[in-house]
């Protein structure tokens, strides 16, 4: 009895010290070794700035992006918009008073807790900061702030597109007690920032609180490759995890290579070869036509880019509603003969009577435009028309163009909303950007008559009518789309691609 | 003789002096022939009104250019040489993070042609008028003329294509490395990371190899000469007649006068290649000053183009500097 | 005189570095000349047969001998219009800074004095700051074209001619001759024509020779970082950075232009080399006085 009794005793207590420590033993062990994971995203941008307030550049975006979350958000892989910060919104008849609903319970990194006072205040903030991107807050009359969740947005004028415009990442929200947020930014998003070194990488540490649950990384390492052909070589050795600005030569033979992924969709960007109207000869509907049937657009699409955008036929890319398919039917293609002919009927005859004209374009950041350029200078010298390129850094392309002196430029159109309203306004009407110094009062009503209106459909049918009044006036040589395009590996999962340049590691898993 | 050191140390230091002085109104009078207004240049388009004050009223460029130019040494004897605000940082702390890989790459460099070039140049001399001399000399002529262009891109192909290895950036960046130096080769070692610091150093080969060609051809003709000229005068040949074992002669005598010339010029080509050679940092994606301007370039951020030009000159002028005083000491027969 | 040149000039081609790098040069130029006139391809013509490899067939009566760039443009004909195209701005170059080093040179040794001084302190400071970083920010400042290239280059080189004319004239000021023709009640500037050029002219020359394959160095290195030539101009610098981003696929559009560059650098690095230990044989020292990178 005795001798059995001790044995049941040492037999539970040993049942129990092993039940005990087994466990502690293998959780000891997990945790004294942690796995981390860490993604590494390679890119060949750098960040200007991490305050959301001033960002107005993609490089910071996409770090900003995912340390902040802005008001609204897109649908997974779709331009559509989505709630985020806000779960939802409305507004009035006419589109000028908007109302968002804040999510409740959302905690910045620093534990201050998101409210609709915050959102008035980051507002407020960024207006007075006037950074690059304030502009956008322009149209935004005053802040009221209903409740502690509600906050309504007062306009200057009707704005429907004006829910897409608070997807943008100036409408982060930033805590109030915060200080230095260019270099220690704190906000509601997925990932906090670790460490950001100038032109080599920016490390993102997950936000274990974030209020959609914790990311699926431990760690996001954003490592910079300024030369696009390192990039490449970091992919195609498994240093990075995702390559964000894989040059379009590249595509082809990384799209044959069985150990990355590719993602790519259309993109919303557009390319085109603008004119200067207020001077001859492209004052001359005639010759900007010339122009518009001289290019080899097959050339670029398919030698130059290797079918890695799409052909531009209008002033819309076709991935946006308002879009019209018809355009294909009547906008320009390739045909010296007739452009020889229209520039004939314009008053030059083979060139004859024209000046040598300028070509700027800013190569920087696109290394294709400059292939693109040689091609153009080739096309129109081939129907007598002498163009000269110059390649100027980004500031001075800016600078010229925003003074109109320039015969002719190349550059791409980032929407900063996506929405018909962000081409047409900014890029054709008199009271937009005037690049180009193109005029037609048509297109100044209808463009803002679209803008007012709240149904969806009428808003379409105007801008079927605009892209073909704009078409026919041909104020540019309407070039291309370029697709979007990233490559991961083969262990990366979850990773999501929108035509809109927004870059969300949250729902990214490594295998 | 001492009053003469000391007279040729103070001379060269004055001069030094005199020349950083001069550098400093090279780099002023750049900044300000820009076109347009200055504030402008250096904040770019996307300047607002405030910025432009606030500019304007640091450099004081309202004021004559003479008051400007006070202001501007001012500031940069405080250390402060401005703010690049297309960068978004302070100029000095872009230069600073940058230097240490140009100096860890030129300094490995450096070693590396003085391995391929003395013991080559050695033996040319040994072998002076035979073929191996002419080979030698050959490749040495042809190495001093390769373009780093041309030989950057030659050992992209080689070592990234041929060979696999990766040819960009410093190190892996899934290496968390603790920075203790800057200089990532020490510091991954300091780390106890083997892995780490055996990619660094097949990362700083291609790079280095670049730079050391050049150098090393011009090396080796150097040594093959002042080893020939030493070899020729007479206590060598006295050397020689008392039948003294070659290699005895070679080292003894030969080696320790020939290498006075030699250390000069490898100086003069060290201060020369501290500045960061902006081509084979590009090509190579290496983080350093030379890839910093070309940044820069690219982004026309005069701030920083001048900054970093102020500060390499500076480097140069003291490192020139250095060597002479350095020579002198080697090499008294220079004090004329 | 005339046999005592003559003499001087076959002493010179005798000797067999000067014969190699002028035999290069040749070669390169009559190429050259040759795809200037002759070839079938225009230096612009771009064509859907992109990155074809060497010596692929073409439409015309000539194969591509170095194959095609990225724009299906024949990289023989681009490489040896560079040719030309760099060598003239080489040329460009050191007729610039050459005649200006030369004024001030002349003239600062000559007339002496403040004029010397402050010429010489001037020279001091250009030469403190490396080369290519000066002319960088030179570049910079004037603007992106082959032209401004030109310039900031010629201003950097400067004062390497005027320290070196400058030293041969103080050497030759003194000279019986110059002194007999002082005596004789001749002007200085018929003096400096007659009797100190003659003197200068020979390590002019050489130096010229060896800044002609620095001046290509840093032209193309300066297209190279985006401060010079601009598509679709043919030259070396920026083809071998457009081809920079095809090397994988299509190396032979980076390494062909190198390739060509580097024997024109050669060449001219070889006659001045030669010319060097001919005008100074004790010093059969370093290749090139000037110790630069680019």
């Amino acid at each position: 009895m005795m001798f059995s009794r001790r044995i049941v005793i040492a037999v539970v207590v040993a049942v129990i010290v092993i039940a005990i420590a087994v466990p502690l033993v293998i959780t000891k062990l997990t945790i004294s070794q942690p796995v981390q994971k860490v993604l590494v995203v390679g890119t060949t941008y750098d960040p200007k700035t991490l305050d959301p307030a001033q960002a107005y550049d993609i490089a910071s975006a996409i770090v900003i992006q995912n340390i902040y979350d802005t008001l609204v958000g897109y649908k997974p892989g779709t331009s559509e918009l989505a709630p985020k910060l806000a779960e939802r919104w409305e507004s009035n008849e006419n589109a000028s008073v908007w109302t968002f609903y804040l999510r409740k319970g959302v905690k910045f990194h620093d534990g201050t807790e998101l409210t609709a006072d915050i959102v008035n205040y980051s507002i407020e903030r960024a207006k007075k900061l006037q950074g690059p991107p304030a502009f956008l807050l322009d149209v935004i009359d005053k802040v009221e702030v209903v409740d502690k969740y509600t906050v309504r947005f007062v306009l200057k004028h009707p704005f429907s597109p004006f829910p897409a415009l608070a997807a943008f990442t100036i409408f982060s929200s930033v805590p109030p007690n915060a200080t230095n947020l260019d270099e220690k930014p704190i906000g509601t998003g997925p990932f906090k920032l670790e460490s950001w070194k100038k032109g080599e990488q920016v490390v993102l540490v997950a936000n274990k609180d974030y209020w959609r649950g914790p990311p699926k990384v431990d760690k996001v390492i954003i490592r910079i490759y300024p030369d696009p052909t390192t990039l490449r070589v970091a992919l195609e050795k498994g240093e990075i995890d995702i390559a964000l600005g894989i040059q379009p030569q590249d595509i082809e033979a990384l799209s044959k290579n069985p150990n990355i992924k590719m993602v790519s969709i259309d993109g919303v960007v557009i390319e085109w070869l603008g004119m200067n109207h207020r001077r001859a000869p492209f004052n001359n509907t005639l010759f900007r036509k010339a122009i518009n049937y001289a290019i080899d657009y097959d050339y670029i699409l398919n030698i130059v880019l290797r079918g890695t955008a799409t052909r531009l036929y209008g002033p819309l890319p076709p991935a946006i509603f308002g879009y019209d398919p018809e355009v294909e039917k009547y906008g320009y293609r390739y045909n010296p003969e007739l452009a020889k002919k229209l520039l004939a009927e314009a008053g030059y005859p083979e060139g004859r009577g024209l000046r040598e004209l300028e070509l700027i374009i800013s190569s920087a950041e696109r290394a294709e435009r400059k292939d693109v350029a040689a091609v153009i200078q080739r096309n129109l010298k081939e129907i007598g028309i002498n163009i000269r390129i110059v390649d100027l850094d980004w500031s001075s392309f800016l600078d010229r163009l925003f003074n109109h002196d320039f015969d002719m430029y190349m550059v791409d159109w980032f929407p900063d909303y996506v929405d018909p309203d962000d081409w047409i306004v900014p890029l054709f009407t008199t009271y937009g950007l005037g690049i180009d110094g193109y005029n037609n009062t048509v297109v100044d009503e209808l463009a803002l008559k679209a803008r007012q209106l709240t149904e969806l459909n009428e808003r379409i049918a105007l801008y079927k009518q605009l892209q073909k009044i704009i078409v026919e006036d041909a104020p540019w040589a309407f070039l291309y789309v370029p697709k979007l395009y990233v490559f991961i590996q083969k262990n990366v999962e979850g990773f999501i691609l929108y035509p809109v340049y927004y870059i969300d590691f949250y729902p990214v898993e490594k295998k | 003789m001492a009053r003469n050191i000391a007279q040729y140390i103070f001379y060269r230091l004055i001069q030094a002096v005199f020349s950083i002085f001069g550098v400093i109104v090279v780099v002023f009078l750049l900044s300000r022939v820009l076109p347009g207004n200055p504030a402008i240049a250096i904040l770019g388009p996307k300047a607002t009104p405030e910025n432009i004050e606030k500019v304007t009223r640091e450099w004081g460029l309202d004021k004559s250019y003479f008051e400007q130019f006070l202001i501007y040494i001012s500031r940069i004897l405080q250390g402060d040489l401005g703010d690049s605000y297309v960068m978004g940082y302070s100029v000095g702390r872009l230069i600073a993070e940058r230097l240490p890989a140009s100096i860890e790459l030129v300094v490995f460099a450096f070693v590396l042609s003085l391995i391929i070039g003395i013991p080559l140049g050695i033996l040319s001399a040994r072998k002076h008028d035979t073929k191996t001399d002419l080979i030698l000399s050959t490749l040495a002529v042809m190495g001093f003329s390769f373009p780093s262009l041309l030989l950057g891109i030659l050992l992209l192909i080689f070592f990234g294509i041929n060979l696999g290895l990766p040819v960009s950036g410093r190190i892996d960046p899934r290496y968390s490395i603790n920075v203790y130096t800057g200089f990532i080769l020490l510091d991954t070692l300091l780390n106890g990371n083997i892995n780490a610091f055996l990619d660094a150093f097949s990362r700083i080969i291609p790079p280095a190899l670049t730079l050391a060609i050049p150098l090393a051809g011009l090396l080796l003709r150097l040594t093959r000469n002042s080893v020939l000229e030493v070899m020729m005068q007479d206590f060598v040949r006295t050397a020689k007649m008392k039948k003294l074992p070659e290699n005895i002669v070679m080292y003894k005598h030969i080696l320790r006068n020939a290498l006075l010339p030699i250390i000069t010029i490898a100086g003069l080509y060290f201060a020369v290649l501290v500045t960061g050679d902006i081509v084979v940092e590009t090509i190579f994606a290496w983080p350093g000053l030379g890839r910093l301007i070309w940044e820069a370039v690219s982004l026309r951020d005069y701030m920083v183009i001048q900054g970093s030009v102020l500060v390499v000159s500076i480097i140069y002028i003291v490192v020139n500097t250095v060597v002479d005083i350095l020579y002198m000491y080697i090499d008294p027969r220079i004090r004329g | 005189m005339v046999s005592s040149r003559l003499k001087v000039l076959e002493e010179v081609l005798r000797i067999k570095r000067v014969r190699y790098g002028i035999f290069i040069l040749l070669s390169l130029a009559i190429l050259s000349i040759f795809v200037i006139l002759f070839s079938p391809f225009e230096y612009d013509r771009i064509s859907p047969r992109v990155h074809l490899p060497p010596l692929a067939g073409s439409d015309t009566s000539w194969p591509h001998i170095l194959g095609t760039d990225n724009l299906g443009r024949d990289v023989f004909t681009r490489t040896f219009y560079a040719f030309a195209l760099d060598l003239g701005c080489a040329l460009a170059v050191v007729i610039l800074s050459g005649s200006i080093g030369l004024a001030i040179g002349i003239a600062s040794s000559y007339l002496g004095g403040v004029i010397d001084a402050v010429l010489m302190r001037i020279m001091d400071i250009v030469i403190s700051i490396p080369g290519f970083m000066l002319a960088i920010a030179i570049a910079a400042v004037l603007g992106s074209s082959i032209f401004n290239a030109i310039i900031a280059i010629a201003i950097v080189t400067i004062p390497v001619y005027a320290r070196l004319v400058r030293s041969v004239v103080l050497s030759v000021k003194e000279s019986l001759f110059v002194l007999a023709a002082k005596e004789a009640g001749l002007s200085d500037l018929y003096i400096v024509v007659k009797h100190v050029l003659p003197h200068v002219i020979p390590t002019f020359i050489t130096q010229a020779s060896m800044e002609l394959s620095n001046a290509i160095i840093y032209i193309a290195a300066l297209s190279f970082v985006g401060l010079g030539a601009q598509e679709p101009v043919p030259e070396w610098g920026l083809m071998i950075s457009s081809a920079r981003r095809y090397v994988r696929e299509a190396w032979w559009t980076a390494v062909f232009p190198g390739l060509v560059m580097f024997l024109t650098v050669l060449s001219f690095n070889l006659i001045g080399d030669g010319l060097r230990d001919y005008l100074d044989p004790k010093k059969r020292t370093v290749i090139g006085v000037q110790v630069e990178t680019s």
